[in-house]
């Protein structure tokens, strides 16, 4: 008799707990308690509106924002890959844009800009635009013994990872290999960037800003899979392919690293694009790797890491090998690793990392190659 | 309920990622009447979104990206001051990411005819941690409440397994955040806090703290326990917290900071009185108005995100 009476008062009991109001854990939110902040009351008609008031309102709302923001537009269009949403998205921003700049309705947004301390990262007049190919020209100077400081667990070695989409995921993986806490990573992906589009976002101004602030003790920079527009040099526009074109963007290349190293200050570890599924971004990844190659010779501090013909040796494959196991190490774009993948291209930067930090070496399990080599002492 | 009516319930997606969590009873009747296309909330709902984006965009991403991350990712290159203003920036910053997400989930619900349960109510003026709980992501208090703490027994086994439930009680919602020691001390901490609280007032039921002193305590229980929460690692929140005492130039104390946190926190204090007669105001105004009003919070919001991108909402890795 006393079990069922008991199991009456505690489940009145529970009942009770869940409905009064001083329990010790959370409370009971209501969706029909009209004193709950923001939800208000539907019987109040001060509070309601038809539906198609509301639309007009968000219509009305994003006109306007599209009016003041058409410079954000065009911006963001132009960091778009090739393709049919960018052109409806440039159809649009930029005749928006040529008449709200006529009228000056640019400038409320600049303003903002300014309050919230954001820097433009677009300039006309700099180097990266137009500037003479004679930096390539230079030498490099070749230390026989690494000369920069040697990182500790103690004091590790500050790296900026960045570049575009790319650098995400490989700074994220470089982090996860460095086991014996001898890097301290940062990540700054800018996705949609290029070294051919300095009218969207432009590499040299963006690398003096970041190293005025950040001061890393060295960068690694992955771009190039959004390079595929055409070049102007002097007045004449070269299509990626062309010798002049690759001639041009070795020159660019060469101006950023120069801006990333400031003037050979800390080493910068520049890697072009992988492979990619599409044999025409191949050939252009190709040439940007011949480019990069090239333009490192060129600057003091700046090493080209190439993980276009050290994985898969130089054939495209949506499966990788790492330590004997093939995995799916692309994503389904054909060209960025996904996060298992970018082990590798990780590897290989830390690798050739440890060429000036003898230190990392002992960490970095060595990416075998399909042949045998390993790319260590490549 | 039918599978097409679980379906909508599982799909409905302004609160799919991350909150507030749904129960059956709270949706599903609201699909059995038809929404009435004459009478959307819009009040409500629009200025939940705006509001909602605004304190993601330009107070909580803004709080994080000049002054939080700095501190948490090298506790010791910063001073005192800076750490400070990092420990009770985060708390303005969680506040304002996570109810910012809920509000704008809320809204867009609104404006689609369904009601979502409110999940936060004015948490940082709670003056006890029991308080706390009912203001801070009230659908998964209540969700540990029902599903933990009165399955453990609640209150109802004596007051020392009482602490002990409400100590696993927040463990266990400490450890649901993710398998690590920082979010089993950020749980410890509320558990023993809620504890003690109680123990006191069952032992000295005449003891009242002044209402501010209350608040003083809460909130800073709080803010500790967030220490823990945010840090990436135990040597990285003791590092912030032994960082407290350094001297030092102090170069990310800036006025503009200093107001976005506590900003974050005073605008729990506006009665919601006048919330309410700003929304009827609102309403009443002519729709371009409206909209251009709502179009230009927009432009404000985009300019805060500047060119590095929205950081992701906190809770959407939980």
């Amino acid at each position: 008799m006393d079990e069922p009476r008991d199991r009456h008062i505690d489940e009145r009991e529970h009942r009770r707990e869940q409905l009064s109001d001083h329990q010790p854990i959370g409370g009971q939110p209501n969706v029909h308690d009209p004193s709950h902040p923001g939800i208000g009351d539907p019987a109040d008609p001060r509070l309601t509106m038809p539906a198609g008031r509301v639309f007009l309102i968000v219509l009305v709302a994003l006109l306007t924002a599209a009016i003041f923001n058409s410079e954000a537009i065009v911006r963001a269009g132009e960091g778009m890959k090739p393709g049919t949403t960018r052109d409806v998205v440039l159809s649009v921003g930029r005749p928006l844009e040529a008449v709200t700049g006529f009228v000056g309705l640019h400038l409320p947004r600049k303003g903002f800009d300014m309050a919230f301390g954001q820097e433009s990262k677009t300039a006309s007049g700099t180097e990266l635009e137009t500037g003479s190919a004679a930096i390539l020209r230079r030498k490099a100077r070749r230390e026989a013994k690494p000369v920069w400081r040697q990182p500790t667990p103690a004091r590790p070695l500050e790296v900026l990872v960045t570049g575009d989409s790319e650098a995400d995921l490989v700074g994220l993986r470089m982090a996860d290999l460095d086991t014996d806490d001898l890097l301290d990573v940062e990540t700054v992906a800018r996705n949609g960037t290029a070294l051919t589009n300095p009218g969207f976002f432009n590499w040299e101004l963006n690398a003096e800003q970041e190293m005025t602030s950040r001061d890393p003790d060295a960068v690694v920079m992955l771009i190039g899979a959004n390079d595929g527009f055409n070049v102007d040099v002097g007045g004449e526009l070269f299509a990626p392919g062309t010798p002049e074109w690759e001639t041009e963007f070795a020159r660019r290349v060469a101006v950023v690293m120069e801006a990333l190293t400031e003037k050979g200050e800390r080493p910068v570890y520049w890697v072009p694009p992988p492979t990619a599924r599409d044999e025409t971004y191949n050939e252009i990844y190709r040439s940007q790797n011949r480019a990069v190659k090239r333009a490192a010779e060129s600057v003091d501090g700046a090493r080209y890491v190439d993980i276009f013909s050290t994985i898969n040796d130089g054939e495209y494959s949506d499966q990788i090998e790492i330590d004997g196991r093939r995995v799916l190490g692309r994503q389904s774009d054909g060209i960025h690793f996904n996060r298992e993948g970018a082990e590798v291209p990780a590897r290989l930067v830390l690798q050739a990392m440890a060429e000036d930090y003898p230190a990392l070496a002992d960490g970095i399990p060595a990416q075998e190659q399909p042949n045998g080599r390993t790319t260590l002492g490549d | 309920m039918s599978l097409v009516d679980f379906a909508v319930l599982q799909a409905f997606f302004p609160h799919i990622v991350a909150g507030p969590i749904v129960r059956v009873g709270e949706f599903v009747p609201q699909l059995r009447t038809p929404r009435d296309p004459r009478r959307v909330l819009a009040g409500p709902g629009l200025f939940l979104i705006a509001g909602g984006l605004i304190k993601k965009t330009v107070v909580a991403d803004e709080l994080a990206r000049r002054v939080v991350d700095p501190v948490f990712a090298d506790p010791g290159a910063h001073s005192g001051l800076e750490t400070l203003l990092a420990i009770y920036g985060f708390a303005g910053q969680i506040y304002c990411d996570f109810s910012g997400y809920t509000d704008m989930a809320i809204g867009l619900a609104l404006l689609l005819g369904f009601r979502l349960p409110q999940n936060f109510d004015r948490p940082y003026l709670a003056t006890s941690l029991r308080l706390f709980w009912h203001g801070w992501h009230m659908t998964l208090s209540r969700w540990l409440r029902d599903y933990l703490y009165i399955p453990l027994g609640g209150n109802r086994r004596g007051p020392r397994r009482t602490y002990v439930n409400l100590m696993l009680t927040m463990l266990l919602g400490g450890l649901w955040h993710g398998a690590a020691w920082t979010f089993l001390i950020w749980g410890g901490i509320h558990g023993g806090a809620l504890a003690g609280e109680r123990w006191v007032a069952e032992r000295y039921p005449r003891l009242r703290l002044p209402a501010w002193a209350a608040w003083l305590v809460t909130f800073n229980i709080v803010c500790l326990a967030w220490v823990f929460f945010r840090a990436p690692d135990l040597g990285t929140a003791f590092g912030v917290l032994g960082q407290v005492g350094a001297g030092g130039p102090s170069p990310l104390v800036t006025p503009v900071l200093v107001a976005l946190a506590v900003g974050a926190v005073a605008i729990q204090a506006v009665p919601r009185d006048f919330w309410r007669r700003a929304e009827q105001w609102f309403v009443a105004r002519p729709a371009v108005g409206q909209g251009v009003a709502l179009g230009a919070l927009v432009v404000i919001a985009d300019a805060a995100v500047g060119q590095q991108g929205v950081a992701p909402f906190i809770y959407f890795q939980f």
